[in-house]
């Protein structure tokens, strides 16, 4: 795959990219379809179960994801979790989770705070314990391994590995419908806590082994206020993590250990626990969790370190990050244009099909040259990205700052040139604008990433 | 071609750059006689020639043959070492070029192309009073008499047409036929009797766009490019050059101007303070670097690409020439009273000289002409998008 040609390259994409659309258009689309055709495992080596791809092809999901704003933990686990896992140090558990992840039995969610575009707010302590918090974190509830980048005792950062639940009990993809055109009756409403959405399966019986964290309501301990603040003081807590020892669960993580990589650390299961709370976001095709560690002990060969530079390591992830959403962007902004496009086509005012009038004409014209730019810079840092290019997190902040301003411009154009029509909740359009507006400020805003790009010019670039 | 192969093109750009670019050229073309103009011009033309750096995207037969990533190469060490531009021979290399090249018989090509390489200067007579944006109406007309066109009317626009030797002309050979059924090709000799250019002043104070009056001008048959009353087929080649060939070099050049940029903003500005200090500054910057990106990578696909799509060409114009107007803006916005105390640039610069006011001005001698920004976007909605044309209006 890394030696292919570009042409045989480019003929693969499209193909990846076909079927993408025609598996996507499903409404809703299966999660475990999507991890039954691999799509989770494109870039995890063969040995490990997957395709031995690069986040090039990662990417041509990931914009098909955009297009049908799939309310799927795509991002999350192959931008996220796979990427997070293949920067660490091989060894047997690591492995084990990466096969896990690539296959669809493990559902692996990187606590990275996606309010930001570098470090982590977590820490491990002189005692390995955890501690830190991040208000959102992208699929956090819907997550049975938790991945938490943190900076141990030497500042150095690694990821503490977390069960957030057993595979087995993992949530199947929720069931609301992705395209436009599905019914919009069957999305959740944001004025109700997702987890009562969700399928028995991951209300797990009290006390059952393998599930973390506090039952108690997260706003009513000591210390996590910070984790729900600005929802709604009247909202039922949207806890879905539930009790359980963490005890338990470290001997969950023990037993999948064969043969751990350092000694085994006292565990104490008292130490405190990781709590992960729903967020609703009015964006309904995506899910967050504010996770919360307060001291937590975190067992020795639960603790992973990077297989190069830490912090090198960290950024990279961050990039990616940017550079997943920029992608999902990307889609969305080309489904928005060709929607608009056809209504423009079809729908008829003043005696003529409304495209025929310039000013919806060149506001069509205008998403066009949007979304052309934003594919070029896009291309460019996914191949960066790919290939660990050393300026890639330039390159990241490029396609992130202008894919998905664009896609807000995209998709706020597609909302007006669909008149009232766009403006209702049957049209869809909504779904995308939200979507958009959401990825906007995902892993960091324009600005965020500007200043990024600008930092540079003290150096004498460009 | 290896990365290796890219590095070492650009190590021998950059050397020749170091020995051939005039030190002083900035100084010595500001407020330069035209005369001056022209011999500065043809000799630096024949300098770059001589390192096979002139013609780089024509055919290797003819004497080009770069591929695109060193194309890309040259011209942004061009642009980083502030070489001058090829501003007198743009129109020869570039749209005179690409005509003969599409639809140019063997003979034409072989009388002209080298000519071009020996240093004719050719103009571009498209343009009228009456028909600007909307090309197809022009009136000019050429009357078949024996082996000659009997050329009548007027052109306007004719950039570097004092100094030109050639003229691409459109002209009315059917006043009968339909507007863009009736237009013929013709390739005419500025030198011919009957031929009178004036200059006209632009917004700049410059004097390089020309009125063409054609009385009675007799161009020989032969001279006719394509078929007769086929002519708006042909242009469109000599469009589509303007819109996407000439972009590889502007968008290096246009960076080579955004260099410049924040080379000022990291200077002490208005107030005493660096602007590059300013938050907002360094965000508008990074904005505009962003789309300096993208615009590059456009160019790139573009001239790379065997089968561009029907408006590819008309997208990269339009973002081109508008850029180019945002940030030559912000330059002038940002670098205070002092960038507009430029009253001449130099010539031989381009549409970033660094005289941001002027610069800024000069902007839209690209949002304008070659399908104004309004015309490229109406190609784009019904070429790319396949959206409903236009009713006709009569």
């Amino acid at each position: 795959m890394a030696a292919a040609a570009p042409a045989d390259l480019a003929e693969f994409h499209a193909e990846l990219r076909a079927v993408a659309r025609a598996l996507l258009s499903a409404s809703p689309p299966s999660w475990d379809r999507i991890t039954e055709v691999g799509w989770t495992g494109l870039e995890v080596e063969e040995a490990l179960g997957g395709a031995d791809a690069t986040f090039a092809e990662t990417a041509v999901v990931l914009q098909e994801m955009g297009r049908a704003a799939a309310s799927v933990p795509y991002l999350a686990v192959a931008g996220l979790g796979v990427g997070a896992l293949a920067l660490l140090e091989p060894g047997p558990d690591r492995d084990d989770l990466l096969r896990a992840t690539a296959t669809g039995d493990a559902l692996t969610v990187v606590a990275l705070d996606a309010e930001t575009t570098d470090g982590t707010p977590f820490r491990l302590d002189a005692e390995f314990r955890l501690h830190g918090t991040a208000a959102f974190v992208l699929d956090a509830s819907r997550a049975d391994r938790l991945l938490v980048p943190a900076l141990d005792p030497t500042a150095t950062p690694v990821i503490a590995t977390v069960a957030a639940a057993p595979a087995r009990s993992r949530p199947p993809a929720p069931d609301q419908g992705e395209s436009p055109a599905a019914d919009a009756d069957t999305r959740p409403d944001s004025s109700r806590p997702l987890a009562s959405t969700r399928s028995g399966s991951r209300e797990a019986p009290d006390g059952a082994s393998g599930w973390i964290g506090p039952r108690v309501p997260m706003s009513a301990r000591n210390g996590s206020r910070e984790a729900v603040e600005g929802a709604p003081e009247t909202d039922t807590p949207r806890v879905s993590a539930r009790g359980g020892s963490w005890e338990a669960d470290c001997r969950c993580l023990s037993a999948s250990a064969q043969g751990g990589s350092s000694v085994v650390a006292e565990v104490d299961s008292r130490a405190g626990s990781v709590a992960i709370a729903d967020r609703a976001v009015l964006d309904a095709t995506r899910t967050f969790g504010s996770v919360v560690a307060d001291g937590v002990a975190v067992p020795a060969d639960a603790v992973w370190r990077f297989r190069s530079d830490p912090g090198v390591a960290l950024r990279r992830l961050h990039d990616r990050a940017a550079v997943a959403v920029a992608c999902d962007s990307l889609g969305l902004s080309e489904a928005m244009l060709d929607a608009t496009v056809a209504y423009a086509g079809t729908r008829e005012q003043f005696g003529r099909r409304i495209g025929s009038f310039q000013a919806v004409k060149h506001a069509c014209a205008d998403m066009l040259v949007q979304a052309r730019v934003a594919r070029e810079l896009v291309a460019a840092a996914a191949q960066a990205v790919a290939v660990g290019d050393p300026d890639a997190g330039t390159a990241a902040a490029m396609a992130k700052s202008f894919a998905c301003a664009a896609a807000v411009e995209v998709a706020g154009k597609a909302m007006q040139l669909h008149g009232g029509m766009g403006y209702t909740w049957e049209s869809g359009v909504h779904l995308h604008l939200k979507r958009a507006s959401l990825n906007r400020s995902l892993f960091g805003a324009p600005a965020r990433h500007r200043a990024r790009i600008a930092a540079r010019y003290r150096d004498g670039a460009p | 071609m290896t990365a290796a192969d890219l590095d070492a093109f650009r190590a021998h750009v950059r050397d020749w750059c170091r020995a051939n670019v005039p030190a002083d050229w900035r100084r010595a073309q500001t407020g330069a006689p035209d005369e001056e103009f022209v011999r500065f011009q043809k000799e630096w033309f024949q300098r770059l020639r001589e390192a096979g750096f002139a013609v780089p995207h024509w055919p290797a037969s003819w004497g080009g043959g770069m591929p695109v990533p060193e194309q890309a190469i040259l011209y942004r060490e061009l642009a980083a070492h502030d070489a001058p531009r090829l501003v007198l021979a743009f129109v020869a290399v570039h749209h005179a070029a690409a005509t003969l090249l599409a639809a140019g018989t063997g003979e034409q090509r072989a009388r002209y192309l080298p000519a071009i390489l020996d240093g004719e200067i050719w103009a571009q007579g498209f343009s009228e009073p009456d028909a600007g944006s909307d090309l197809a109406a022009l009136r000019t007309t050429a009357r078949r008499e024996g082996d000659v066109y009997v050329v009548n009317g007027q052109k306007c626009w004719a950039s570097g047409a004092a100094h030109a030797d050639w003229c691409l002309l459109l002209a009315r050979t059917d006043p009968a036929a339909p507007k863009r059924h009736g237009i013929s090709y013709l390739l005419m000799d500025l030198r011919s009797p009957g031929v009178g250019i004036r200059p006209t002043r632009q917004a700049t104070g410059e004097s390089h766009f020309c009125e063409i009056f054609l009385d009675d001008v007799a161009v020989p048959a032969a001279n006719l490019v394509g078929a007769e009353n086929a002519g708006w087929r042909v242009a469109q080649e000599t469009l589509g050059a303007e819109r996407g060939m000439t972009m590889l070099e502007l968008a290096e050049r246009l960076g080579g101007g955004f260099r410049r940029l924040v080379d000022r903003c990291s200077r002490p500005g208005p107030g005493g303070t660096r602007p590059l200090d300013d938050p907002l500054i360094a965000d508008r910057l990074a904005e505009l670097e962003t789309e300096l990106t993208g615009l590059r990578a456009l160019c790139t696909a573009l001239v790379g690409d065997a089968h561009p799509g029907p408006a590819d060409a008309s997208i990269v114009k339009l973002y081109y020439s508008e850029l180019l107007q945002r940030i030559t803006g912000f330059g002038t916005e940002t670098l205070g009273l002092a960038a507009h105390t430029d009253l001449r640039k130099p010539a031989s610069s381009g549409w970033e000289s660094g005289a941001w006011a002027l610069d800024f001005v000069a902007s839209w001698e690209w949002t304008i002409p070659g399908g104004a920004s309004e015309i490229q976007r109406t190609i784009i909605g019904e070429r790319a998008l396949g959206l409903p044309r236009e009713p006709a209006a009569f």
